[in-house]
């Protein structure tokens, strides 16, 4: 099971997406900055601009919440902004989603970026955090979903060729309704109908 | 037969718990320098101690700034949660009213018993705003020397109770016989006589500060960098290894071995300083 597509010097292997899972940028509800540009996005995380003031919010010192190295909403996030791991001038590092969902919840100048199932989940359950549109697009599930939304990626099922016949089934199931709760659960969306 | 009597078939049992501990303690030590030395190899010891910064996935493995960091905020711990719990120690066994000493042992108890991520949780949501409204972001060294300090200090309280309450009666009708005050009896002869006690119970808070993981991965905002005042966001060891051992692969999984390498040197070289420290006083 890999969160990406496979990449091309790895067609000795087979993928089967299973959900798609959307990277969302989020912030504290209070933070009254309309929508981000993609530059001006890039300018926030590589520290060239500081300051809420300077991208159209109420004045107060921007607060950049990164992923730890080797998680790959670091990796889409890094590819997508074509930036490298150098290049982020964060003020805070986190791990796991909850982790960047709580420090941002607590901060009102912060900004970070987890995955929108889980941000959507929380946000509907009070925590004091919302999620910003990129190029336009909102970022919601709906929208992970019909694809529109850009910052996304495939959740696939990696087998090696030999094996097709004997996993059929099982990749058969996997796919099937039957776990559109379990995928749902974990707050992804099902590529399958 | 040397297992004749009840007494030696005891203590041989209980040599041989003492020697499956130890062995398990040297297998791990064995295990962690066998998966970090892979990094070492490639990397050497030159890379971990003098390349510029940490980034494992583009070839930079600077291990110095989190060393030292996780010195500091543990010494800061010490520092506040030493003698804070030392002097609840005295004021509960020699001062406090009597009705306070039953539940004030109670409430220590608990917090000793705390979970660590339930005061990380506290921490950032309490404390970091506190301090961001001094110096934002507010995830940084203090806040997690203060959560640390609050997570230790329990452990100096209760191992000094049991070191005072080890001081002869004697002692006590020694000095009251000599006319000497409730205060300079405890400052001259019972601090004195239970020190060693006591600083075992600081050397037990300051192993604890320095393994402690989660809750200071809550608050220390995890930034590889030099600590340069109370107010900068840190990265400790255990943070370090914690944060990233999920996803690591490589060099970079093997480079984090190295961390937990680091950090059991640390500890041992602590410890083994703390008890030169206290064998000397108690030599004297």
């Amino acid at each position: 099971m890999i969160s990406r597509s496979l990449s091309e010097d790895e067609n000795d292997l087979i993928g089967f997406e299973l959900a798609r899972d959307g990277v969302g940028l989020i912030l504290h509800l209070q933070n009254e900055v309309p929508a981000l540009s993609r530059r001006q996005i890039v300018d926030i995380f590589t520290g060239k601009v500081t300051d809420w003031e300077d991208v159209g919010g109420r004045p107060g010192r921007i607060t950049v919440v990164n992923k730890a190295e080797g998680r790959s909403t670091l990796e889409l996030f890094l590819a997508y902004f074509d930036l490298g791991v150098r290049d982020i001038a964060a003020h805070v590092v986190i791990g796991d989603n909850q982790q960047g969902i709580k420090t941002v919840a607590a901060n009102p100048g912060a900004i970070g970026y987890v995955s929108i199932g889980t941000a959507e989940f929380e946000s509907g359950a009070g925590t004091p955090i919302r999620l910003l549109g990129l190029e336009g697009v909102e970022a919601t599930v709906e929208n992970v979903k019909d694809g529109t939304y850009p910052l996304a990626r495939p959740l696939t099922l990696v087998i090696r060729p030999a094996e097709k016949v004997r996993l059929r089934g099982f990749i058969e199931f996997a796919r099937s309704p039957e776990m559109h709760d379990t995928i749902l659960e974990q707050f992804f969306v099902p590529s399958h109908p | 037969m040397f297992l004749r009597t009840p007494d030696s078939r005891f203590a041989f049992g209980l040599g041989i718990g003492a020697v499956c501990v130890s062995s398990i303690l040297l297998l791990i030590f064995l295990f962690v320098t066998g998966e970090a030395l892979p990094a070492l190899k490639n990397v050497g010891l030159r890379g971990f101690l003098f390349d510029d910064a940490w980034y494992p996935t583009d070839e930079s493995f600077g291990l110095v700034p989190m060393l030292v960091s996780s010195f500091v905020l543990s010494v800061g711990a010490i520092l506040l949660a030493g003698p804070v719990g030392v002097a609840a120690a005295v004021y509960r066994l020699y001062y406090a009213p009597s009705w306070i000493r039953k539940p004030y042992r109670w409430l220590v108890l608990l917090l000793a018993g705390m979970p660590s991520v339930v005061l990380g949780l506290w921490g950032l949501v309490v404390l970091v705003p506190l301090i961001a409204r001094i110096e934002p972001p507010g995830t940084s060294l203090i806040a997690g020397i203060l959560v640390v300090s609050l997570m230790v200090a329990p452990t100096v309280t209760i191992m000094s109770e049991s070191a005072l309450e080890g001081v002869a009666r004697s002692s006590w009708s020694g000095a009251a016989a000599l006319g000497l005050s409730r205060e300079s009896t405890l400052w001259n002869v019972v601090l004195p006589a239970a020190r060693g006690g006591i600083a075992a119970g600081i050397l037990l808070a300051a192993a604890r500060a320095i393994g402690e993981t989660m809750a200071v991965l809550m608050v220390t905002g995890n930034i590889v960098q030099m600590p340069d005042g109370p107010f900068s966001a840190v990265r400790v060891l255990t943070s370090n290894i914690a944060l990233e051992m999920a996803y690591a692969t490589g060099d970079h999984r093997a480079a984090l071995f190295v961390s937990g390498l680091a950090l059991t040197i640390l500890v041992l070289l602590l410890s083994l300083t703390a008890a030169r420290i206290a064998g000397l006083k108690n030599n004297v």
